[in-house]
Protein backbone atom coordinates (compact mmCIF):
# COMPACT_ATOMS: atom_id res chain seq x y z
CA UNK A 1 0.00 0.00 0.00
CA UNK A 2 0.70 3.69 -0.59
CA UNK A 3 3.10 5.18 2.54
CA UNK A 4 1.55 8.80 1.80
CA UNK A 5 -2.41 8.22 2.31
CA UNK A 6 -4.45 10.68 -0.18
CA UNK A 7 -6.53 13.24 1.87
CA UNK A 8 -9.97 12.72 -0.11
CA UNK A 9 -11.58 9.72 -2.71
CA UNK A 10 -10.69 11.35 -6.43
CA UNK A 11 -13.55 11.39 -9.30
CA UNK A 12 -12.66 7.54 -10.34
CA UNK A 13 -12.95 6.26 -7.03
CA UNK A 14 -16.18 8.07 -6.11
CA UNK A 15 -17.43 6.43 -9.66
CA UNK A 16 -16.28 2.80 -8.63
CA UNK A 17 -18.02 2.89 -5.29
CA UNK A 18 -21.44 4.80 -6.67
CA UNK A 19 -21.32 2.23 -9.75
CA UNK A 20 -20.85 -0.80 -7.39
CA UNK A 21 -23.72 0.11 -4.85
CA UNK A 22 -25.98 0.46 -7.72
CA UNK A 23 -25.00 -2.46 -9.26
CA UNK A 24 -25.57 -4.16 -6.08
CA UNK A 25 -28.55 -3.04 -5.44
CA UNK A 26 -29.62 -4.32 -9.33
CA UNK A 27 -28.37 -7.43 -8.37
CA UNK A 28 -30.60 -7.33 -5.40
CA UNK A 29 -34.01 -6.66 -7.36
CA UNK A 30 -33.37 -8.85 -10.30
CA UNK A 31 -32.77 -11.96 -8.25
CA UNK A 32 -36.35 -10.93 -5.89
CA UNK A 33 -38.11 -10.29 -9.26
CA UNK A 34 -36.58 -13.32 -10.99
CA UNK A 35 -37.79 -15.19 -7.57
CA UNK A 36 -41.91 -13.59 -8.28
CA UNK A 37 -41.06 -14.39 -11.61
CA UNK A 38 -43.43 -17.59 -12.60
CA UNK A 39 -41.89 -20.81 -14.23
CA UNK A 40 -44.74 -20.69 -17.04
CA UNK A 41 -44.32 -20.29 -20.74
CA UNK A 42 -45.48 -16.53 -20.96
CA UNK A 43 -42.58 -15.82 -18.45
CA UNK A 44 -40.00 -17.80 -18.92
CA UNK A 45 -38.10 -15.66 -20.90
CA UNK A 46 -38.81 -12.88 -18.72
CA UNK A 47 -37.14 -15.33 -15.75
CA UNK A 48 -34.18 -16.35 -17.74
CA UNK A 49 -33.51 -12.86 -18.92
CA UNK A 50 -33.46 -11.75 -14.83
CA UNK A 51 -31.24 -14.40 -13.50
CA UNK A 52 -28.98 -13.25 -16.57
CA UNK A 53 -29.12 -9.75 -15.94
CA UNK A 54 -28.56 -10.86 -11.81
CA UNK A 55 -25.45 -12.43 -13.14
CA UNK A 56 -24.10 -10.11 -15.07
CA UNK A 57 -24.09 -7.52 -12.41
CA UNK A 58 -22.72 -9.80 -9.85
CA UNK A 59 -20.02 -10.38 -12.16
CA UNK A 60 -19.17 -6.80 -12.88
CA UNK A 61 -19.41 -6.22 -9.35
CA UNK A 62 -16.47 -8.64 -9.28
CA UNK A 63 -14.23 -7.10 -12.12
CA UNK A 64 -15.32 -3.30 -9.90
CA UNK A 65 -13.75 -4.50 -7.32
CA UNK A 66 -10.94 -5.70 -8.50
CA UNK A 67 -9.81 -2.14 -10.36
CA UNK A 68 -11.06 -0.59 -7.14
CA UNK A 69 -8.44 -2.91 -5.02
CA UNK A 70 -5.58 -2.10 -7.86
CA UNK A 71 -6.29 1.47 -7.81
CA UNK A 72 -6.16 1.74 -4.26
CA UNK A 73 -2.49 0.18 -4.18
CA UNK A 74 -2.08 2.70 -6.52
CA UNK A 75 -3.17 6.04 -5.03
CA UNK A 76 -4.56 4.36 -1.70
CA UNK A 77 -7.36 5.63 -0.01
CA UNK A 78 -8.00 8.50 2.73
CA UNK A 79 -7.77 7.89 6.32
CA UNK A 80 -11.02 7.87 8.19
CA UNK A 81 -11.21 11.13 10.29
CA UNK A 82 -8.44 10.99 12.82
CA UNK A 83 -10.68 13.23 15.10
CA UNK A 84 -13.17 10.20 15.36
CA UNK A 85 -12.83 7.92 18.87
CA UNK A 86 -10.55 4.87 18.33
CA UNK A 87 -13.69 2.62 18.29
CA UNK A 88 -15.67 4.11 15.64
CA UNK A 89 -12.78 4.36 13.45
CA UNK A 90 -12.41 0.35 14.20
CA UNK A 91 -16.03 -0.13 13.47
CA UNK A 92 -16.29 1.79 10.28
CA UNK A 93 -12.70 -0.21 9.21
CA UNK A 94 -13.78 -3.16 9.87
CA UNK A 95 -17.46 -2.67 7.84
CA UNK A 96 -15.25 -1.56 5.13
CA UNK A 97 -13.38 -4.73 5.12
CA UNK A 98 -15.74 -7.08 5.59
CA UNK A 99 -17.83 -5.25 2.46
CA UNK A 100 -14.40 -5.41 0.32
CA UNK A 101 -14.43 -9.53 1.43
CA UNK A 102 -18.06 -9.56 0.45
CA UNK A 103 -17.97 -7.88 -2.90
CA UNK A 104 -15.65 -10.50 -3.80
CA UNK A 105 -16.55 -14.07 -1.99
CA UNK A 106 -20.42 -13.46 -2.84
CA UNK A 107 -20.16 -12.97 -6.93
CA UNK A 108 -17.16 -15.86 -6.63
CA UNK A 109 -19.72 -18.22 -4.81
CA UNK A 110 -22.57 -17.10 -7.61
CA UNK A 111 -20.02 -18.02 -9.98
CA UNK A 112 -19.42 -21.32 -8.21
CA UNK A 113 -22.65 -21.87 -7.54
CA UNK A 114 -23.93 -21.44 -11.36
CA UNK A 115 -21.02 -23.61 -12.93
CA UNK A 116 -22.30 -26.25 -10.19
CA UNK A 117 -25.72 -25.93 -11.50
CA UNK A 118 -24.76 -26.75 -15.18
CA UNK A 119 -25.73 -22.95 -16.29
CA UNK A 120 -22.53 -21.34 -17.53
CA UNK A 121 -22.84 -17.38 -17.46
CA UNK A 122 -23.03 -15.83 -20.97
CA UNK A 123 -21.34 -12.22 -19.64
CA UNK A 124 -23.25 -9.03 -21.50
CA UNK A 125 -24.91 -12.44 -23.88
CA UNK A 126 -21.35 -12.16 -25.58
CA UNK A 127 -18.73 -14.15 -23.71
CA UNK A 128 -19.26 -17.24 -22.32
CA UNK A 129 -17.35 -17.65 -19.04
CA UNK A 130 -15.38 -20.68 -18.42
CA UNK A 131 -17.29 -23.01 -15.83
CA UNK A 132 -15.02 -22.95 -12.21
CA UNK A 133 -16.55 -26.65 -11.04
CA UNK A 134 -18.22 -29.46 -13.12
CA UNK A 135 -22.28 -29.62 -12.79
CA UNK A 136 -22.81 -31.36 -8.56
CA UNK A 137 -26.36 -31.07 -7.22
CA UNK A 138 -25.94 -31.45 -4.22
CA UNK A 139 -22.50 -29.10 -4.52
CA UNK A 140 -25.07 -26.45 -5.80
CA UNK A 141 -27.29 -27.07 -2.85
CA UNK A 142 -24.82 -26.49 -0.37
CA UNK A 143 -22.85 -22.82 -3.18
CA UNK A 144 -26.48 -22.06 -2.94
CA UNK A 145 -27.60 -21.61 0.37
CA UNK A 146 -24.00 -20.30 1.14
CA UNK A 147 -24.65 -17.45 -1.65
CA UNK A 148 -28.00 -16.66 0.15
CA UNK A 149 -25.76 -16.27 3.67
CA UNK A 150 -23.50 -14.42 2.19
CA UNK A 151 -25.63 -11.74 0.39
CA UNK A 152 -28.15 -11.51 3.81
CA UNK A 153 -24.24 -10.69 5.48
CA UNK A 154 -23.51 -8.19 2.65
CA UNK A 155 -27.26 -6.76 3.52
CA UNK A 156 -26.58 -6.51 7.14
CA UNK A 157 -22.98 -4.60 6.73
CA UNK A 158 -25.11 -2.26 3.90
CA UNK A 159 -27.15 -1.41 6.16
CA UNK A 160 -24.25 -0.88 9.07
CA UNK A 161 -22.02 1.10 6.31
CA UNK A 162 -25.30 3.65 5.33
CA UNK A 163 -26.69 3.84 8.90
CA UNK A 164 -22.69 5.08 9.55
CA UNK A 165 -23.27 7.36 6.90
CA UNK A 166 -26.16 8.85 7.62
CA UNK A 167 -25.29 8.99 11.58
CA UNK A 168 -21.93 11.40 10.25
CA UNK A 169 -24.03 13.71 8.03
CA UNK A 170 -27.20 14.23 10.70
CA UNK A 171 -25.90 13.46 13.79
CA UNK A 172 -22.66 14.27 14.05
CA UNK A 173 -22.66 16.69 11.33
CA UNK A 174 -18.97 16.39 10.39
CA UNK A 175 -17.76 15.83 6.28
CA UNK A 176 -17.79 12.56 6.43
CA UNK A 177 -20.61 11.33 4.02
CA UNK A 178 -19.18 14.72 1.80
CA UNK A 179 -16.01 12.43 1.10
CA UNK A 180 -18.12 9.89 -1.21
CA UNK A 181 -20.58 12.84 -1.98
CA UNK A 182 -18.81 16.43 -2.97
CA UNK A 183 -21.70 18.30 -3.85
CA UNK A 184 -23.01 18.05 0.44
CA UNK A 185 -19.84 20.32 1.10
CA UNK A 186 -20.64 22.48 3.31
CA UNK B 1 -46.92 -65.28 -30.56
CA UNK B 2 -44.82 -64.33 -32.78
CA UNK B 3 -44.51 -60.73 -31.07
CA UNK B 4 -44.03 -62.21 -27.66
CA UNK B 5 -41.34 -64.32 -28.94
CA UNK B 6 -39.65 -61.21 -30.24
CA UNK B 7 -39.58 -59.66 -27.37
CA UNK B 8 -38.60 -63.09 -24.82
CA UNK B 9 -35.96 -62.68 -27.80
CA UNK B 10 -34.72 -59.48 -26.83
CA UNK B 11 -35.32 -59.34 -23.39
CA UNK B 12 -32.83 -62.71 -23.25
CA UNK B 13 -30.06 -60.59 -25.39
CA UNK B 14 -30.14 -57.55 -23.56
CA UNK B 15 -29.82 -59.85 -20.08
CA UNK B 16 -27.27 -61.57 -21.73
CA UNK B 17 -25.68 -58.33 -23.07
CA UNK B 18 -25.76 -57.23 -19.10
CA UNK B 19 -24.11 -60.21 -18.11
CA UNK B 20 -21.58 -59.76 -20.33
CA UNK B 21 -20.47 -56.25 -19.20
CA UNK B 22 -21.67 -54.29 -16.88
CA UNK B 23 -22.41 -50.12 -16.20
CA UNK B 24 -20.19 -48.50 -13.45
CA UNK B 25 -22.75 -46.38 -11.91
CA UNK B 26 -20.99 -44.32 -10.29
CA UNK B 27 -18.49 -43.39 -12.91
CA UNK B 28 -20.98 -43.05 -15.75
CA UNK B 29 -24.02 -40.35 -16.54
CA UNK B 30 -26.03 -39.69 -19.24
CA UNK B 31 -27.00 -36.04 -20.02
CA UNK B 32 -27.33 -33.99 -22.18
CA UNK B 33 -26.91 -29.92 -23.15
CA UNK B 34 -29.30 -27.50 -24.80
CA UNK B 35 -29.73 -23.48 -25.00
CA UNK B 36 -31.71 -21.23 -23.96
CA UNK B 37 -31.94 -17.71 -24.81
CA UNK B 38 -28.76 -18.58 -26.44
CA UNK B 39 -27.30 -19.86 -22.96
CA UNK B 40 -25.41 -23.33 -23.18
CA UNK B 41 -27.55 -25.40 -20.27
CA UNK B 42 -26.57 -28.81 -18.69
CA UNK B 43 -28.83 -31.51 -17.32
CA UNK B 44 -28.47 -35.18 -16.68
CA UNK B 45 -30.62 -38.25 -15.99
CA UNK B 46 -29.99 -39.93 -13.03
CA UNK B 47 -31.61 -43.25 -13.12
CA UNK B 48 -31.12 -45.84 -16.47
CA UNK B 49 -30.28 -48.95 -16.72
CA UNK B 50 -28.18 -50.06 -19.77
CA UNK B 51 -27.46 -53.33 -21.35
CA UNK B 52 -24.71 -53.15 -23.74
CA UNK B 53 -22.07 -55.60 -25.31
CA UNK B 54 -19.55 -53.78 -26.93
CA UNK B 55 -16.27 -55.03 -28.59
CA UNK B 56 -14.09 -52.16 -30.18
CA UNK B 57 -12.54 -54.60 -32.57
CA UNK B 58 -16.26 -55.45 -33.27
CA UNK B 59 -18.42 -53.20 -33.53
CA UNK B 60 -20.94 -54.60 -35.49
CA UNK B 61 -22.05 -56.86 -33.31
CA UNK B 62 -22.43 -54.47 -30.62
CA UNK B 63 -25.54 -54.70 -28.85
CA UNK B 64 -26.84 -51.51 -26.66
CA UNK B 65 -30.38 -50.82 -25.32
CA UNK B 66 -30.31 -48.34 -22.96
CA UNK B 67 -33.98 -47.26 -20.67
CA UNK B 68 -33.96 -44.43 -18.99
CA UNK B 69 -36.32 -43.38 -15.69
CA UNK B 70 -37.66 -39.43 -16.88
CA UNK B 71 -38.51 -38.62 -13.77
CA UNK B 72 -35.04 -38.63 -13.05
CA UNK B 73 -34.08 -35.61 -14.96
CA UNK B 74 -32.51 -33.05 -13.14
CA UNK B 75 -32.18 -29.88 -15.15
CA UNK B 76 -30.46 -27.69 -11.82
CA UNK B 77 -33.49 -26.61 -9.67
CA UNK B 78 -36.66 -27.97 -8.04
CA UNK B 79 -39.17 -25.64 -10.24
CA UNK B 80 -37.27 -26.32 -13.54
CA UNK B 81 -37.37 -30.10 -12.77
CA UNK B 82 -40.92 -30.40 -11.65
CA UNK B 83 -41.90 -28.13 -14.96
CA UNK B 84 -39.72 -31.08 -17.26
CA UNK B 85 -42.02 -33.40 -15.71
CA UNK B 86 -45.33 -32.34 -16.84
CA UNK B 87 -47.53 -33.15 -19.70
CA UNK B 88 -45.26 -30.33 -21.89
CA UNK B 89 -41.58 -31.71 -21.69
CA UNK B 90 -41.63 -35.27 -20.51
CA UNK B 91 -44.81 -36.43 -19.26
CA UNK B 92 -43.52 -38.82 -16.98
CA UNK B 93 -46.96 -39.64 -15.65
CA UNK B 94 -48.08 -41.23 -18.93
CA UNK B 95 -44.59 -41.94 -20.19
CA UNK B 96 -42.42 -42.80 -17.43
CA UNK B 97 -39.49 -44.25 -19.53
CA UNK B 98 -37.33 -43.29 -22.63
CA UNK B 99 -35.37 -46.16 -24.15
CA UNK B 100 -32.40 -46.23 -26.60
CA UNK B 101 -31.93 -49.07 -28.72
CA UNK B 102 -28.72 -49.54 -31.04
CA UNK B 103 -29.33 -50.41 -34.37
CA UNK B 104 -25.72 -50.44 -35.51
CA UNK B 105 -22.53 -49.40 -34.53
CA UNK B 106 -19.81 -48.42 -37.27
CA UNK B 107 -15.96 -47.72 -36.85
CA UNK B 108 -15.22 -44.16 -37.81
CA UNK B 109 -11.07 -45.16 -37.16
CA UNK B 110 -8.66 -43.80 -34.36
CA UNK B 111 -11.36 -44.93 -31.89
CA UNK B 112 -14.29 -43.58 -32.80
CA UNK B 113 -17.56 -45.16 -33.66
CA UNK B 114 -20.91 -43.75 -35.55
CA UNK B 115 -23.48 -45.14 -33.71
CA UNK B 116 -26.89 -45.55 -35.03
CA UNK B 117 -30.05 -46.30 -32.97
CA UNK B 118 -33.82 -45.71 -32.12
CA UNK B 119 -34.89 -43.52 -29.38
CA UNK B 120 -38.14 -43.25 -28.04
CA UNK B 121 -39.81 -40.93 -25.95
CA UNK B 122 -43.26 -40.49 -25.49
CA UNK B 123 -44.30 -43.03 -27.41
CA UNK B 124 -42.60 -41.12 -30.68
CA UNK B 125 -39.50 -43.24 -32.29
CA UNK B 126 -36.81 -41.58 -34.26
CA UNK B 127 -34.01 -43.03 -35.30
CA UNK B 128 -30.60 -41.12 -34.06
CA UNK B 129 -27.30 -41.00 -35.30
CA UNK B 130 -24.48 -40.00 -32.95
CA UNK B 131 -20.68 -40.47 -32.62
CA UNK B 132 -19.18 -42.51 -29.72
CA UNK B 133 -15.41 -42.82 -28.72
CA UNK B 134 -14.39 -45.98 -27.07
CA UNK B 135 -11.19 -45.88 -24.54
CA UNK B 136 -9.93 -48.84 -22.49
CA UNK B 137 -8.34 -47.89 -19.50
CA UNK B 138 -6.99 -51.09 -17.58
CA UNK B 139 -10.05 -53.50 -16.60
CA UNK B 140 -12.46 -50.62 -17.78
CA UNK B 141 -14.12 -50.19 -21.05
CA UNK B 142 -14.92 -45.98 -21.47
CA UNK B 143 -17.81 -45.23 -23.68
CA UNK B 144 -18.28 -41.48 -24.41
CA UNK B 145 -20.33 -40.19 -26.84
CA UNK B 146 -23.12 -37.33 -28.23
CA UNK B 147 -26.18 -37.88 -29.98
CA UNK B 148 -27.84 -34.33 -31.50
CA UNK B 149 -31.51 -34.62 -31.11
CA UNK B 150 -35.05 -31.86 -31.81
CA UNK B 151 -36.77 -31.71 -29.26
CA UNK B 152 -39.83 -31.21 -30.96
CA UNK B 153 -39.80 -34.08 -33.06
CA UNK B 154 -40.69 -35.72 -30.01
CA UNK B 155 -43.06 -33.08 -28.56
CA UNK B 156 -41.29 -32.02 -26.17
CA UNK B 157 -42.07 -28.75 -25.04
CA UNK B 158 -44.32 -28.23 -27.50
CA UNK B 159 -47.57 -25.68 -27.39
CA UNK B 160 -46.80 -22.95 -25.13
CA UNK B 161 -43.32 -23.78 -25.20
CA UNK B 162 -42.52 -24.26 -28.55
CA UNK B 163 -40.65 -21.25 -29.25
CA UNK B 164 -37.10 -22.08 -30.12
CA UNK B 165 -35.83 -18.51 -29.00
CA UNK B 166 -36.19 -19.47 -25.53
CA UNK B 167 -35.59 -22.94 -25.57
CA UNK B 168 -33.48 -24.43 -28.73
CA UNK B 169 -34.82 -27.55 -30.58
CA UNK B 170 -31.26 -28.76 -30.95
CA UNK B 171 -30.70 -30.74 -27.89
CA UNK B 172 -27.30 -33.15 -27.33
CA UNK B 173 -27.32 -35.92 -25.41
CA UNK B 174 -24.17 -36.53 -23.68
CA UNK B 175 -23.04 -39.68 -22.40
CA UNK B 176 -20.74 -41.51 -20.44
CA UNK B 177 -20.28 -44.88 -20.06
CA UNK B 178 -18.07 -47.29 -18.06
CA UNK B 179 -18.28 -50.92 -18.22
CA UNK B 180 -16.55 -53.62 -16.99
CA UNK B 181 -16.00 -57.42 -17.82
CA UNK B 182 -15.50 -59.10 -21.54
CA UNK B 183 -17.67 -58.37 -24.56
CA UNK B 184 -19.26 -61.07 -26.47
CA UNK B 185 -19.70 -64.45 -25.47
C1 LIG C 1 -23.22 -8.33 -5.88
C2 LIG C 1 -23.30 -9.56 -6.16
C3 LIG C 1 -24.46 -10.48 -5.85
C4 LIG C 1 -25.50 -10.34 -4.98
C5 LIG C 1 -25.78 -9.18 -4.03
C6 LIG C 1 -26.32 -11.53 -5.08
C7 LIG C 1 -27.46 -11.77 -4.34
C8 LIG C 1 -28.26 -12.89 -4.48
C9 LIG C 1 -29.43 -13.18 -3.69
C10 LIG C 1 -29.99 -12.30 -2.59
C11 LIG C 1 -29.96 -14.35 -4.14
C12 LIG C 1 -31.19 -15.07 -3.62
C13 LIG C 1 -30.76 -16.07 -2.62
C14 LIG C 1 -31.86 -17.01 -2.29
O1 LIG C 1 -32.83 -16.55 -1.70
O2 LIG C 1 -31.72 -18.18 -2.62
C15 LIG C 1 -29.12 -14.83 -5.22
C16 LIG C 1 -29.34 -15.98 -5.93
C17 LIG C 1 -28.56 -16.40 -7.00
N1 LIG C 1 -27.45 -15.76 -7.49
FE1 LIG C 1 -26.61 -14.09 -6.78
N2 LIG C 1 -25.77 -12.36 -6.05
C18 LIG C 1 -24.65 -11.76 -6.55
C19 LIG C 1 -23.81 -12.24 -7.53
C20 LIG C 1 -24.06 -13.37 -8.30
C21 LIG C 1 -23.23 -13.83 -9.38
C22 LIG C 1 -21.97 -13.16 -9.87
C23 LIG C 1 -23.82 -14.97 -9.88
C24 LIG C 1 -23.40 -15.87 -11.01
C25 LIG C 1 -22.47 -15.65 -11.86
C26 LIG C 1 -25.01 -15.20 -9.11
C27 LIG C 1 -25.87 -16.25 -9.32
C28 LIG C 1 -26.98 -16.52 -8.56
C29 LIG C 1 -27.84 -17.65 -8.77
C30 LIG C 1 -27.69 -18.73 -9.84
C31 LIG C 1 -28.83 -17.59 -7.78
C32 LIG C 1 -29.94 -18.61 -7.52
C33 LIG C 1 -31.13 -18.35 -8.30
C34 LIG C 1 -32.09 -19.50 -8.10
O3 LIG C 1 -31.96 -20.48 -8.82
O4 LIG C 1 -32.94 -19.39 -7.22
N3 LIG C 1 -25.12 -14.22 -8.16
N4 LIG C 1 -28.09 -13.91 -5.41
Amino acid sequence: MKSTQPSNYNALQIGLHWLTALLILAAFILVWSFDNTPLAPATFKLKLQLIAWHKWAGITVLMLFALRMAYKLVRGTPAIDPNLPALQRKMALGVHHLLYLLMLALPLVGWLLTSAKGYPVMLYGIWQMPDLISPNEEMAHTLKEIHEWLANGLMLCIALHVAGALKHYFIDKDGTLARMLPFLKR
Amino acid sequence: MLRSMLAATFLFSALGAQAAQTVVPQKSRIGFTFSQMNTPADGLFKNYTAAIDFDPAKPESAKAQIVIDLASIDVGGPDGNAEAKKKAWFDVASNPKGTFTATSVKALGGGKFETKGKLTIKGISRDVVGQMSAKQQGAELILEGSVPLLRLNYKLGDGAWADTGTVADEVTVKYKLVLTGKAGK
